[in-house]
């Protein structure tokens, strides 16, 4: 059988790239595995706010399982919803980041809406799915109206 | 001094991919769409002989293997662990896959393989091959019948003998009987004796070819089981994907047209990665001013690699030289490339043509390696030109391949969150079921896919993953 005794730049060549991104890859799955986050893909939330501007329903079960209120706001990290740092409650973060079943999932973990928080879900996002579910909960007391930018 | 052999090079190799590949899929729930209604039914079942005898009277599809196979891992793992069962069925399977799809290469040289590194990059990359990992229903039956296909055609190879015929013979009627695609084990093993692979032989291949015939008079004759309706799913055409009901309206009266077209498509899929699913993505976003890395790449890397592969063909058919291990990889690769697409008439995607897509990079393999050989005798200028044209396809399909990670990560983040919305929504629709048994159940998958925490591909944080791995 041959044994590889002189260099062959062609089969360097062609051998070498899916030889690296073979061990490339396991090195990510590795990485993943001894510090518990991903490498590239490494955006976790800190609280329940985060978890709904990033969309990780997941991470919204897990947060409530653990005992966080779902009613209470949070510091969503820049360039997330705002440019700069902002603190939402769950809802507005999710209402803001566009997602109507988000909202919904919120609201079946036990999220509740008075009139301020309602209205201001409603004006952070013109989203016609999470304004049409926002609408089925409207508080009496909360207005449809928003300040113009 | 330690050196390691060609062949336990190749191994090694594919071991880590499949590795890569296995954890990837043990790193993901269950999935609810198409799935979890098939493990309710399984637990309805009393037993995998009931399963057999009712999914005998189905119409439009013969697949009670398919079914008994649910049951059976159904039944496995209710006594141990859901996810650990049916992922680890499928890591399983993909681990074979690999190992049958090296096995039949049989490298001996370090040009073999290198070679065969560029071949398991082109099968990994290909995006057919995401409908072998990206889905499981819950089992990946495209998955098990790519396996059957492989066996078949290391069976093939092999010296023959008794056992190898019935081997084929069983191998086939499991495949046939688990999907439709599964008849392309006839046909591996049909290329294969054509073009003188013999190790099953010409009685082996009379006794799968009498099943072939008795799984058609079972199916259109004893069961009446017929053939998928024109407006049974949604499939792609041109440049969007049209539902039942658009296909009804605009092929209805000529369905011969559509049909032709899929078959087209699928070829041009396989060897061109244009279209995909029938849709013609990448001249969409052309269209759209939207093209990017994730549009292009799969195309360039295709087309070149496919041009080598009628390169080596072209160069044999010039000669008219022996037949030979190149040739016959081809050959082969053009059946079940032709089959394959043929199987897709009804409606074309990606999952149906992993088969094909397969056999392609089992063609690639031969092409690469031919060019690797006749390489020494290029003029100077020529040799140096298609060696870089070599490194950079080795690396385009090496970025597709690891691209199979980024779908995997998006797939999975995309079954939590159908999880997660599940019982609000099956309560909203009164689709919650009112046996305790089955919420049990459905609570304790929900449970398992919500306690995995996941990379979070939905954010687009980086940007670059998306812009160049489409999920």
């Amino acid at each position: 059988m041959d044994r590889l005794n002189k260099f062959d730049p062609f089969v360097a060549i062609v051998a070498i790239p899916p030889v690296l991104g073979t061990i490339a890859w396991l090195v990510v799955l590795v990485m993943t595995e001894v510090f518990g986050h991903h490498p590239i893909l490494d955006l976790q939330p800190r609280n329940l706010s985060e978890a709904a501007a990033f969309r990780d329903v997941g991470a919204l079960v897990r947060l409530v399982d653990a005992g966080e209120n779902p009613n209470h706001p949070g510091e969503v990290r820049a360039g997330v919803i705002l440019p700069e740092t902002t603190t939402l409650v769950p809802i507005e973060a999710a209402a803001a980041s566009r997602q109507a079943e988000t909202v919904q999932l919120l609201l079946d973990l036990g999220a509740s809406l008075d009139a301020d928080s309602w209205q201001r879900a409603w004006c952070v996002s013109d989203h016609p799915g999470v304004r049409s579910l926002l609408a089925l909960y409207r508080p009496e007391a909360a207005l449809q109206q928003c300040a113009e930018p | 001094m330690f050196r390691l052999s060609p062949r336990a090079a190749t191994y090694g190799l594919a071991s880590l991919l499949a590795l890569a590949l296995a954890c990837d899929l043990l790193w993901m729930p269950i999935q609810v769409g198409d799935s979890l209604g098939e493990l309710l039914e399984a637990r309805r079942s009393p037993s995998v002989l009931s399963s057999f005898e009712d999914s005998l009277h189905t119409t439009a599809y013969l697949r009670p293997f398919r079914i008994v196979q649910i049951k059976a891992l159904f039944d496995l793992a209710q006594y141990s662990d859901f996810w650990l069962v049916f992922r680890g069925f499928h890591a399983l399977l993909i681990s074979m896959a690999m190992f049958l799809f090296v096995r039949v290469l049989r490298v001996s040289t370090f040009t073999d393989f290198a070679a065969a590194a560029f071949a398991l990059v082109t099968l990994t990359g290909l995006h057919t091959f995401r409908g072998t990992v990206q889905e499981a229903f819950p089992i990946n039956h495209f998955l098990e019948i790519l396996v059957c296909c492989l066996l078949a055609l290391n069976l093939a190879r092999s010296r023959g003998g008794v056992w190898v015929d019935t081997s084929a013979a069983v191998i086939f009627a499991a495949a046939a009987l688990t999907l439709e695609s599964g008849l392309l084990v006839w046909v591996v093993a049909a290329a294969a004796w054509a073009v003188g692979w013999r190790g099953v032989s010409t009685r082996g291949l009379g006794l799968i070819t009498a099943l072939l015939l008795g799984y058609v008079y079972l199916r259109f004759v004893t069961l009446s089981t017929g053939m998928p309706a024109l407006a049974e799913r949604s499939s792609g055409f041109w440049l969007s994907m049209l539902d039942p009901s658009e296909l009804q309206q605009r092929f209805g009266s000529y369905p011969l047209v559509f049909y032709g077209y899929n078959v087209a498509t699928s070829v041009m899929s396989v060897l061109f990665s244009e279209p995909q699913a029938g849709v013609f993505g990448a001249a969409n976003a052309w269209l759209n001013d939207r093209l990017l890395p994730r549009e292009v790449l799969p195309i360039v890397t295709s087309a070149v690699t496919t041009g080598l592969i009628f390169l080596a063909a072209a160069r044999r058919l010039a000669r008219r030289t022996e037949v030979d291990d190149t040739a016959r990889f081809i050959m082969i690769g053009v059946a079940v490339l032709g089959a394959n697409a043929v199987l897709s008439f009804s409606y074309t995607k990606n999952d149906i043509l992993s088969i094909a897509g397969t056999f392609y990079a089992l063609a690639t393999y031969s092409a690469i390696r031919d060019g690797l050989l006749t390489a020494p005798a290029m003029q100077r200028a020529t040799r140096v030109a298609f060696a870089v044209l070599l490194c950079l396809l080795s690396v385009g399909w090496t970025i597709r391949s690891a691209g199979v990670h980024y779908v995997l990560r998006a797939q999975a983040f995309r079954h939590q969150a159908d999880w997660v919305a599940l019982p609000g929504l099956w309560q909203r629709n009164g689709q919650w079921p009112s046996d305790l048994g089955e919420q049990r159940l459905v609570l304790q998958l929900r449970g398992d896919a919500i306690g995995l925490v996941l990379p979070n591909t939905r954010i687009g944080h980086p940007e670059w993953p998306s812009r160049t791995w489409t999920d």
